[in-house]
């Protein structure tokens, strides 16, 4: 029951509605419930997968609510090592047991976000271990903390403190509430199925046989590539949100127009995955570098972006060194962004509120973007071969590109492309001017609902409905 | 301190009422354009010209898959008709095994005056749903059907017999793949009537992914193969309380592609079997068309090959029965 199939169109309505009419005492456990159903829609067995993680972060959460416990320490690390174990078993021991013929074949594959809510667990143990929470716990919110359906597939990976907060606010029926929940759902389905499933096709034949692309073709694929991978997995966190909202329940950002950015620490930071970011920050990076110098700090930095990088292999795009060669790439991109980091202050200081800071900013905005835009290539590609066909033969092409435009046979489908990108980059750019996001929140009925037929329309018109999967969601 | 419980309100039903009729009145708006642009650039699909020709006399009926559809892509039943004053009007679709041929044929009988049936076999369409069941809801086809009560009744007929999906009686009244081309942008795939003077270089390859294509796991199982047997054979019992007279034909494939069809004999015998059971006549023409040359494909006859079955075999054939 993928986010963008009749079957999940014709659930949330429904499940919402039950919601509703049910008195409150029964709503968690619908919650729950739902949740339940959701996830076995994938197949009833992923539920048995779900249920260890969530007897290991309840077993363990619990008895680290107890501060003065005698093996706490011990507990702790014991619960953790369990889900990164079955996580290691689960999305890597196939691929080994491939390669090494005296080890076994078990049979097991990672089922959907399971990493998603392996992380999630971890989250919650750490947090009980660093500090018990001052309320009561209560098992009921722990397990639709791990198990909750919006995020349950990809995400946000959400902290237990205000995820709890949210549930005990008694959740109900909010006009207000829906009607976001509402656009949100909406313009998650536009970026998923009108964006980046229309963009899917052509990045996928382009990256199927790079060898086969014309250069052109490749550059083509790889802006298109990094505005798919964004619509799909931002298109995807929308959905979960507004989905939630209609439960009274907020679920964080995770996405701020990400290829706005001005610098690749404010885009991994701030803008792209922030949950995961911030789950890296807090329980990888803060423990290893902080107060530890600036050696320690660097190789902080690196150790996310290479833990970010195996995360992400073992499944989606291929099993390979790409997704190792990506969070490399971004490390060094971030090493190189901190040794420059004075020099660009005092830079940004003395060009503060000139033209030419206008400029400087919008130069650097476009440099962030193809440096990400270079980075996906490993990403995408799946492979380093495939990946270094793909830049080896742009970087030959290069100082043919400007004359190759005007003999390049564009065709109605690239101009429906691009005509796609240019859209998404002007409604993100509004989005991006608070003011103006606020002045359209209040602008007449007429307007706003003028906004949400077209967004409705886009869906109906140019949606591809073929149920393709989130990118994410094999992660 | 426990958290505050946020507020409940009442939900603004006039507003949601609102809003959704809107959307309704749009919605069906952008349907009748769709539903005129499709009718306007008509590719002559079976239910296209059903429309066109509604309450026509019409002496034969061609059904099958898409080697029948080499035969209209000249002006055969034009000539047909000055030969021998009969009409013809061909009813094929690409990859239409004997269910969706019987869901034509019923519009069909609905439309037409239909006087005889010559149905065209192809051992490929009987070894799977794909060119059966799931072409009731392709939505490729959806697309060119125009809204029609009696289709969408005979569409409805078939659902409730479990033979159609659901979904894709509703994509019909919906007119949802009118509205959203599942594919906006096609990739190279069969030209069809463009390519029909072309003469076809033969080549092992093209002839080897062609029969993957149609056979994707090989041979037909006997039981799928007798499972759509008794489709075809409840097309031709409406046919037969229509008091339509049947023929069954096999068209001609180049003798490369017919030797590399796997499992044929058993089908050719199973087949048999039924229509000498039911004392159908069969004429089994697929042998009588060698040479490549005469195809603008690995398999589908252009048009020195309709001209030469014409004139040596299917003018005789019809002209007899």
């Amino acid at each position: 029951m993928l986010f963008n199939s009749l079957e999940f169109l014709l659930f949330l309505p429904l499940a919402a509605f039950m919601f509703w009419l049910l008195p409150a005492r029964y709503r968690l456990p619908w919650m729950l419930l739902a949740s339940f159903f959701f996830y076995a829609s994938f197949g009833v067995a992923n539920l048995a997968y779900l249920g260890v993680v969530v007897i290991i972060a309840l077993t363990a959460g619990r008895y680290l609510l107890t501060p003065d416990a005698p093996h706490r320490r011990a507990v702790f690390w014991a619960g953790v090592a369990a889900i990164l174990g079955l996580l290691f078993i689960l999305k890597y021991y196939a691929s080994i047991a491939d390669a090494v013929s005296w080890l076994p074949e078990l049979g097991l594959t990672s089922p959907s976000g399971f990493s998603f809510y392996a992380f999630t667990a971890i989250g919650l143990l750490i947090d009980r271990y660093r500090a018990p929470p001052e309320t009561p716990e209560s098992r009921m919110h722990d397990v639709i903390f791990l198990a909750w359906f919006p995020k349950i597939l990809a995400g946000p990976i959400e902290r237990i403190t205000p995820f709890a907060e949210e549930l005990r606010r008694r959740p109900g029926i909010n006009p207000a509430f829906l009607s976001l929940g509402f656009q949100l759902i909406l313009w998650g389905l536009v970026k998923k199925l009108v964006i980046a499933d229309n963009l899917a096709p052509f990045v996928d034949r382009t990256y199927a046989i790079p060898e086969y692309a014309v250069p052109m073709e490749l550059v083509l694929a790889s802006y298109f590539f990094a505005f798919q991978i964004y619509c799909d997995f931002s298109g995807y966190t929308d959905i979960a949100r507004g989905a939630s909202l209609l439960f009274g329940i907020k679920l964080s950002e995770n996405f701020r127009r990400s290829y706005f950015a001005h610098s690749i620490s404010e885009f991994w930071s701030r803008r792209w995955h922030v949950s995961l970011a911030d789950w890296f920050r807090d329980y990888v990076y803060y423990p290893f570098s902080s107060g530890h110098g600036v050696v320690r700090m660097y190789l902080g930095l690196m150790l996310v972006f290479l833990a970010s990088g195996i995360w992400h292999a073992g499944l989606g795009y291929g099993i390979g060194w790409g997704f190792l060669a990506w969070g490399a790439l971004n490390g060094v991109y971030l090493w190189i962004e901190r040794a420059l980091s004075p020099t660009r202050r005092r830079l940004r200081k003395s060009l503060r509120g000139t033209v030419a800071g206008k400029v400087y900013t919008a130069v650097i905005t476009v440099l962030i973007f193809h440096l990400v835009v270079i980075s996906w290539v490993f990403f995408r590609a799946g492979n380093l071969g495939d990946a270094a066909t793909v830049l080896g033969r742009i970087w030959r092409a290069l100082p043919e590109l400007p004359g190759l435009l005007g003999r390049y046979p564009f065709t109605a489908e690239h101009g429906f492309l691009v005509a796609l990108i240019l859209s998404l980059l002007v409604i993100e750019a509004v989005l991006e001017q608070k003011n103006l996001s606020r002045k359209l929140a209040r602008a007449p009925r007429a307007w706003r609902w003028t906004a949400l037929y077209a967004g409705l329309f886009a869906l109906l018109l140019l949606g591809r409905w073929q149920s393709e999967t989130f990118v994410y969601m094999q992660f | 301190m426990p958290p505050t419980p946020r507020p409940a309100r009442k939900l603004p039903f006039r507003t949601i009422a609102a809003f959704t009729g809107i959307f309704l009145v749009l919605y069906a708006a952008a349907f009748a354009i769709a539903e005129r642009t499709i009718a306007r650039g008509a590719t002559d699909t079976a239910f296209q010209k059903l429309l066109a020709a509604r309450g026509d006399r019409v002496d034969w009926v061609v059904l099958g898959a898409s080697h029948a559809l080499p035969l209209g892509f000249g002006d055969l039943p034009g000539r047909f008709q000055r030969d021998t004053g009969q009409s013809m009007m061909i009813l094929a679709e690409i990859g239409a095994g004997p269910l969706y041929n019987r869901f034509v044929f019923e519009q069909a009988l609905k439309d037409l005056q239909v006087k005889r049936l010559l149905y065209a076999v192809d051992s490929f369409a009987f070894g799977s749903a794909e060119w059966n069941e799931d072409r009731l809801s392709d939505r490729k086809l959806l697309r060119q059907m125009p809204l029609r009560l009696s289709t969408a009744g005979t569409l409805g007929d078939f659902v409730l017999q479990g033979y159609a999906d659901p979904r894709g009686l509703t994509d019909y009244l919906s007119g949802f793949s009118k509205l959203n081309p599942v594919d906006r942008f096609p990739q190279e795939g069969w030209r069809g009537a463009a390519d029909f003077d072309r003469s076809f270089r033969p080549s092992r390859h093209a002839v080897s992914a062609r029969i993957s294509y149609l056979y994707p796991d090989g041979a037909p199982d006997p039981a799928t193969v007798a499972h759509y047997l008794g489709m075809l054979e409840a097309l031709f019992d409406s046919a037969g309380a229509a008091g339509v007279e049947i023929a069954v034909v096999k068209l001609p494939v180049p003798e490369n592609f017919r030797k590399a069809l796997p499992g044929e004999a058993g089908f050719d015998r199973m087949l048999a079997e039924r229509l000498a059971s039911r004392g159908i006549p069969f004429h089994d023409l697929s042998a009588v068309i060698d040479d490549p040359t005469l195809y603008f494909d690995t398999d589908h006859l252009n048009r020195q090959g309709v001209d030469r079955l014409y004139t040596d075999h299917l003018l005789g054939l019809l002209a007899q029965e």
